[in-house]
């Protein structure tokens, strides 16, 4: 009998003639409670007799699970497998008893299978009329009330059936029978023409008893599945067993419902919601370890030993309040752990907290956690860190210290989730969309129709990129080409994959400011980085190397080695502040990589890895001497390499430059800012209506840009508020993926071609394709800013005028002539040719003396023998020492490095 | 029928029992409302409030439970909202009669409740975490106290002569506390620790001494004590933000039952009741501290203070115009006699007096995109490193205001403090840090301190911490996952040798007018004006009510000062940036609050910058002195 084959197969050790005796007992002892039954049973509920019948037939398998060394109360998923066997036909062996297939337990250990089956033998004709009644195979899985046939569920389930059943290809069964879930689509459900016409209400029953619903869900799942393997066994044993019916063992299947509506902030979880169906969003922030939760129990009555089992919900446990049997009727009980009618499931506790953007920023609240139930298959679903969506029904517990003191009756919130959707899963399904879906693959946002409004209402206004320069740290004056090369580098360009193993070209610009301390360059960063949807501020003077990239920790209690993201990490697909970066010194180096290849190596400690840094850096540095000197080019004036610096796509220079109706405005403008607590005037009306007039300026772009962006006089801007620009970049970010036009393209081209051309010398090189790519990566950030799908001409000249004011700062001399050959590269140096000299005459010098080592004065006097005459010829030492000609070694005290 | 005062006080839940009951025939009531309405007419009337016995100066079991108690506190962590059963019924063993409950401001429930009752009503509550005000000073502490017109009458459940002793012994602490500076040498610390231990036996003679010793009260700085105290708050608990300062009253209760007990559960239980985990263990232990250390106090009403001087009256000043105009006309004697006495302190250097006053009466009044208006952190380099100098002079600032703290910045310190706080997700809880303060509290960075060595990363960190709160005046407290900016208003006081390797908005270097070979005698002799109380009283009002002045430039001001800022520009545009402008507007605003004006006048411009100018020169100096400096 295969019955008792599958019985060894789980349980192990039940020896064949200990099972033999101890069906012989079943069989007396169930002809005696047949008996009682035929007494007691119109007197009782369907329901309960079926369970109480199991029950009675468990509590021999009980005793061979002992006996068999314990073949383990957890029963677990997947005994219903029954002999190990494939497939749902695990007690085929079973033939004529099909009522056993509808296992009230579905994870029954099969250890006791056998018992139980011969225990249960000679009820048949009982089990049968329940069978007829109920159709449902998987009825009492789910429901602890017995089937009624006019019960509204039903006609519920039938419209459920009706609706997986339209559905059954898309669904994967092994994957549903091995998880025991399935998943359905709360969007699909209520969006298909057949369900809504059957049950019109379905949303708000679905919110408000979840629980019948997502039981009826189950119901109907569990039906069609097992139709249809009915189906497919009949067609697999076709008439090789005419006779048999088979036995089709689904376990309890639950329905995850997921893509739910409304997402519930996690703020607003409060007891009006008890019992419904909310969806919550956060980051998971404690996991425990899975336990085993018991959901139905069995007790053995100290009376007359007999044995039944209780289900018990939400986890809370319950004695059973008096013995069933007619004459006991005794009321203490003892629970039985090993009994197989013991069921257990997964279960593990996670804690979700609540995620703090935009508005929900300022309000100086500490962020709000819940604790989320995640039962079998939900188990280890996500890792602390994680952002996940949680869909479940809220309840409540008692909290743990009204234990033992009743009197106290508080309660905490807790979701009983049903579904768990892990951002971090959803990343790797998208990634493998193809082009432009790596960008906004991970950190998705939702936008609430609200902010979607107010994204339509930015983008409606005219002279849009002025509104978010003005928009940009309105604190600082000024600077406004700057801040619109800022605002460039927020919305950021494309990332472009030429094909699947060549690296991809970087979307993100770089930008570097430089200049004299004292005009708001931190500021500026700080405010960037207030608008960015993510953004990372650090400070070089107090970050070191791995502050930047990644740092390798030692746990000290477990060893094991651990990865923390520094700032570049951290700042993946978002924006990276590096302050005083002159003050990064060597840790510069970790830059480079990040900065072209958007990515950091790790190669320590036995760990080779590369994390994503796919971030836009913006820099602020201040020149080496406080103030800069506009003698010099930039290297000169920054203590930084120049494969470094090339990777910028767009350097400032901010001067302070002293000019009366700029500092006039200026000085209006602090005041504005500090006079009083009397706020700015904020004027829409009258920008709207000024704005109307003024807008068809824009569309003749005859204007320069930095006109543009001025206000004319007269004119007030009402900023747009910090939370909302947020909102509006990412959204951008997300969903515009500009291309470059024609027309554009051409302005790009012909601009580069100048500099080309113009910069086209023996020995200076400053423009490469970088600046190209720089270019077409500004033109598409400039789409995007207005939301725009393509780049359009007027795009590409807004951006070569930025580029040009950037290149004039850098490239130009005192005089303001453009002179590629002070490059911004190492190799230009405005003391170029006096440098060559002095170390040329240097050389000679050595060579005659054999002496390398130079004192300030021998320089002098060299340079002076040479006719060299600089302003600064201290400068132009530290220059050259700067470019490795010579090396300091001590004060005043020169070494020549051979070159 | 009217309760008498000592009815409201002693029985609050009588009070509200009986407003309860009274409502139940009327649907709509509002009886909730009522009951809000009753204390706080009650308490406002005829200062029924002095009457009220405060957490902060009566030790717990000196208090009723069930009475009316209140508590000056700062709200250091905000837990998740729990439900209780705001009516329920209970039904009576015996008579089997049912009769309606109200669970309201009560943490626990009468015998005999019927859960299953239609008539209960679920009802939510937030609970915050509540320490005494970080860094508040023993003289505020002292002061309210002495306003309490309480006679404490000591609860039956103690002998007489024990709790004589414990008091005398806490006045003895009180006096010892005194005397020493918070940060001492060891040997202080040490005494310190043991007056805590003996106090906190006399305060808990209970059952929980083991709990309590390694029960972390969680007080942001390290070695404060007092009590803390779990509030309840019912409603409104929107309107309270992280870091506030309020004056909760409430009725108390220290039911032993609230307490996490000791978990000898029987194995069934700890099968199937999800909340007895182990890992919700530690939260739970976190969560429902003793009693006896940690008092409930369900929120009957609670005053938002702006400030924590006991000097000032409580109403708004715009009540009080009297006190206000009698104040404003002596403000600039005031200033004066502060001024002679803080350059007597400041080695004679009348300047660096000067800006000190404006540091002290400095306050973030408001946010302008990223940038907080108003704060002035001044640095005061040139400190003499003998006779413990920067201890001294600290012990004069802590006289002055309300609360303060000093960070002696010794490698020690940053390596090791907590100074941002940190979201512990295992307690479901804050671990507060030195920069949880609230407003306008006075942080003494002791540079001086400062010695040769590493700072590992948590000091880098630290470092940065405290630049943030300078630069920005926010603190981003770490949430594991993410960071969270929290914004305060700290003013900061850096004394060093040379330039402070923090920023800071205002460097000044003390030019001292005393011979280096008396210095010693000379800063010994340095002395509290503790003997003319009256006098120190008056600045201490001083300093904190000049904060609260309104401030403005008048159109034609505002041109003059353009026009300044343009003819200097042109002069020299290396002296002059946009950033000096902000400074140099900042002092002109605190220094015209300082002589009690209200708006700038020319003449308070140009000393503005008749200031700036030899505070510049002091500077230039100390470059010249070191040499490389930049």
């Amino acid at each position: 009998m295969s019955g008792e084959e599958s019985g060894r197969g789980g349980g192990g050790r039940g020896g064949e003639e200990e099972q033999e005796g101890e069906e012989e007992e079943e069989e007396e002892e169930g002809e005696e409670e047949e008996e009682q039954e035929g007494e007691e049973g119109s007197r009782r509920e369907e329901g309960e007799e079926e369970e109480e019948e199991e029950q009675e037939g468990e509590e021999e398998e009980g005793v061979v699970v002992v006996d068999g060394g314990g073949g383990g109360w957890r029963g677990g998923r997947g005994g219903w497998r029954g002999g190990g066997g494939g497939g749902w036909r695990g007690g085929g062996g079973w033939g004529n008893r099909p009522w056993r297939g509808r296992g009230g337990e579905a994870g029954r250990g099969s250890g006791g299978a056998s018992g139980g089956a011969s225990g249960n033998h000679q009820r048949v004709p009982l089990q049968t009329t329940l069978d007829r009644l109920c159709p449902y195979k998987g009825w009492m899985l789910y429901f602890t009330e017995g089937f009624i046939k006019s019960s509204p569920s039903v006609e519920k389930i039938k419209v459920f059936e009706k609706y997986f059943t339209s559905r059954i290809q898309l669904y994967d069964k092994d994957e549903i029978e091995r998880q025991g879930s399935v998943l359905v689509d709360y969007a699909d459900l209520t969006g298909d023409k057949m369900v809504r016409q059957a049950i019109p209400d379905l949303t708000t029953e679905l919110k408000e008893q979840p629980e019948v619903m997502l039981n009826c869900l189950g119901v109907a799942v569990h039906q069609v599945l097992t139709l249809d393997l009915v189906k497919q066994a009949a067609e697999l044993q076709g008439e090789e067993l005419p006779d048999a019916t088979p036995i089709i063992n689904i376990p309890h299947i639950s329905a995850r419902l997921f893509n739910y509506e409304p997402l519930t902030p996690l703020r607003m979880l409060r007891a009006s919601v008890f019992g419904r169906l909310v969806c919550v969003r956060g980051t998971v922030v404690r996991v425990s370890n899975i336990r085993p939760l018991c959901t139905r129990m069995a007790f053995r009555c100290l009376g007359c030993s007999n044995t039944l089992s209780l289900p018990l919900q939400h986890g809370k446990y319950a004695t059973p309040t008096k013995c069933i049997q007619s004459e006991c009727r005794s009321r203490s009980f003892v629970p039985c752990r090993s009994s197989p009618l013991t069921h257990t499931v997964d279960w593990q506790i996670i804690k979700v907290q609540e995620l703090m953007g935009g508005e929900q920023r300022e309000t100086g609240r500490i962020p709000r956690t819940v604790e989320c139930h995640l039962n079998s298959d939900l188990c280890d679903s996500c890792v602390p860190g994680d952002t996940v969506t949680v869909t479940g029904i809220v309840r409540v517990t008692n909290d743990g210290t009204t234990r033992g003191n009743k009197d106290q009756c508080m309660f905490l919130l807790y979701l009983e989730a049903t579904s768990v959707s892990n951002s971090k899963g959803q990343q790797t399904k998208s990634g493998q969309r193809s082009e432009g879906s790596q960008e906004d693959c991970s950190g998705r946002e939702e936008f609430s129709l609200k902010e979607l409004y107010a994204i339509q209402e930015i983008q409606s206004q005219p002279g849009l990129l002025r509104l978010i320069v003005q928009s940009l740290c309105p604190a600082i004056y000024g600077h406004l080409l700057v801040k619109a090369a800022l605002a460039l580098v927020l919305f950021g360009g494309r990332q472009k994959h030429i094909d699947k193993n060549s690296v991809p070209v970087r979307g993100d610009p770089h930008l570097l400011m430089v200049g004299d301390p004292g005009l708001g360059k931190s500021q500026m960063l700080q405010a960037v980085c207030n608008v960015a949807p993510r953004g990372i501020y650090v400070c070089g003077n107090s970050t070191s190397t791995t502050g930047l990239t990644v740092t390798l920790s030692r746990d000290a209690g477990t060893g094991d080695y651990a990865l923390e993201a520094g700032a570049l990490v951290l700042a993946d697909q978002g924006l990276c502040c590096i302050d005083e970066f002159d003050k990064l010194g060597n840790q510069q180096q970790a830059l480079l990589e990040a900065m072209e290849q958007q990515s950091v190596s790790l190669a320590k400690a036995g760990i080779v890895s590369s994390l994503p840094a796919r971030t836009s850096v913006v820099a602020a540095a201040n020149p080496i001497g406080g103030h800069y000197n506009r003698g010099k080019t930039v290297s000169e004036n920054l203590k930084m390499g120049s494969a470094l610096l090339s990777r910028f796509d767009v350097v400032f220079l901010l001067l302070d430059i002293p000019d009366e109706s700029h500092d006039r405005r200026l000085s209006e403008h602090v005041m504005a800012n500090r006079a009083g607590k009397g706020r700015m005037s904020s004027a829409i009306v009258t920008r709207i209506n000024s704005e109307l007039e003024t807008s068809v300026l824009f569309e003749h772009s005859d204007m320069p840009l930095s006109e543009r962006l001025q206000i004319p006089a007269g004119e007030s801007v009402d900023p747009i508020p910090a939370c909302l620009l947020r909102k509006y970049i990412s959204y951008a970010r997300q969903y515009v993926h500009p291309t470059v036009c024609p027309e554009a393209a051409q302005v790009l081209q012909d601009f580069y071609l100048s500099l080309r051309s113009q910069a086209h010398s023996a020995d200076a090189t400053p423009i490469t394709t970088r600046q190209l790519e720089s270019l077409v990566r500004l033109t598409e950030a400039r789409a995007r800013l207005d939301l725009r799908e393509t780049a359009t001409k007027s795009d590409a000249e807004d951006v070569v005028e930025i580029m040009k004011h950037s290149l004039v700062d850098t490239y130009s001399d005192g005089l303001g002539n453009l002179d590629f050959e002070r490059s911004q590269l190492g190799s230009g140096m405005s003391q170029r040719s006096a440098g060559k000299r002095l170390v040329n005459a240097l050389h000679l010098h050595a060579q005659k003396t054999n002496q390398k080592q130079f004192d300030l004065q021998t320089l002098r006097s060299v340079a002076n023998r040479l006719n060299i005459k600089v302003m600064d010829f201290e400068g132009l030492v530290s220059s050259l020492n700067e470019q490795g000609f010579l090396l300091k070694k001590g004060a005043k005290l020169y070494q020549l490095q051979t070159v | 029928m009217m309760p008498s005062t000592q009815d409201w006080i002693n029985n609050p839940l009588t009070v509200i029992q009986g407003m309860f009951a009274n409502s139940q025939n009327i649907p709509n009531s509002g009886w909730e409302a009522k009951v809000v309405d009753f204390f706080k007419d009650h308490l406002k009337k005829d200062n029924a409030h002095t009457w009220v016995p405060s957490l902060n100066d009566v030790p717990l079991h000196y208090l009723k439970p069930n009475s009316l108690v209140k508590f000056r506190c700062f709200i250091q962590d905000m837990y998740d909202p729990e439900f209780y059963m705001g009516v329920y019924e209970t039904v009576d063993p015996s008579t089997k009669a049912k009769v309606l409950q109200c669970g309201k401001y009560k943490d626990v429930t009468e015998c005999g409740v019927d859960f299953n009752s239609r008539n209960t009503v679920t009802a939510e509550r937030q609970t915050f975490y509540c320490v005494p005000i970080p860094g508040e000073n023993p003289w505020v502490k002292e002061s309210y106290a002495s306003l309490s017109q309480v006679r404490v009458v000591p609860s039956t459940s103690y002998a007489p002569t024990r709790q004589k002793r414990s008091y005398e012994e806490e006045e003895d602490l009180n006096v010892l506390k005194q005397r020493e500076p918070p940060t001492g040498p060891p040997s202080n610390t040490e005494q310190h620790r043991n007056g805590d231990s003996k106090r906190q036996e006399t305060e808990a003679p209970s059952s929980h001494m083991a709990s309590a010793s390694h029960l972390d009260l969680n007080f942001p700085l390290p070695g404060e004590k007092g009590p803390s105290c779990l509030v309840k708050v019912y409603e409104d608990w929107d309107s309270y933000k992280l870091n506030d300062i309020v004056e909760v009253y409430g009725i108390l209760s220290v039911n032993p039952a609230l307490s996490a007990f000791d978990h000898n559960k029987d194995a069934t239980s700890s099968l199937l009741d999800p909340a007895e985990f182990m890992e919700m263990a530690e939260e739970q232990r976190v969560h429902s501290p003793p009693t006896s250390l940690v008092p409930r106090l369900h929120m009957l009403y609670a005053k938002q203070l702006s400030n924590n001087n006991p000097l000032l009256p409580s109403a708004t000043l715009e009540n009080d115009s009297s006190f206000l105009s009698t104040t404003l006309s002596e403000m600039a004697s005031v200033k004066a006699e502060l001024h002679t006495y803080l350059t007597h302190v400041l080695l004679g250097d009348t300047l660096a007096a000067e800006y000190l006053i404006l540091h002290l009466i400095s306050s973030v009044y408001t946010r302008r995109d990223v940038l907080p208006l108003g704060k002035f952190t001044l640095n005061l380099s040139g400190c003499p490193i003998v006779a413990s100098y920067t201890e001294r002079l600290y012990q004069i600032i802590q006289q002055l205001v309300p609360s303060s703290y000093y960070l002696g910045m010794s490698l020690q310190n940053m390596n090791q403090l907590r100074l941002v706080p940190k979201k512990d997700y295992v307690g479901n809880r804050l671990l507060s840090g030195v920069l949880q303060l609230s407003k306008n509290t006075d942080l003494f960075l002791d540079e001086t301190q400062l010695e040769q060595g590493q700072l590992d990363t948590a000091g880098v960190r630290n470092i940065t911490a405290l630049g943030n709160v300078i630069s920005w005046q926010k603190v981003e407290y770490d949430f594991n996952y993410h960071q969270m900016e929290f914004p305060c208003n700290i003013n900061v006081l850096i004394t060093s040798e040379g330039r402070s390797l923090l920023p800071a908005d205002c460097h000044i270097n003390i030019q001292s007018q005393v011979n280096q070979s008396h210095m010693e005698e000379y800063i010994s002799s340095i002395n509290m004006p503790v003997h003319v109380s009256s006098q120190l009283n008056k600045f201490r009002i001083y300093l904190s009510l000049v904060r609260l002045l309104d401030y403005s430039i008048s159109d034609d001001v505002t041109k003059s000062v353009e026009d300044d800022f343009v003819d200097m520009r042109k002069d020299d545009p290396q002296s002059i940036s946009a950033e000096d402008l902000h400074r140099m507007l900042i002092v002109a605003r605190l220094l015209s609050l300082s002589l009690g004006q209200t708006s700038l006048s020319i003449d308070s411009w140009m000393r503005v910058k008749q200031m700036e100018m030899q505070r510049r020169s002091t500077i230039e100096q100390l470059k010249c002195f070191n040499g490389n400096e930049q």
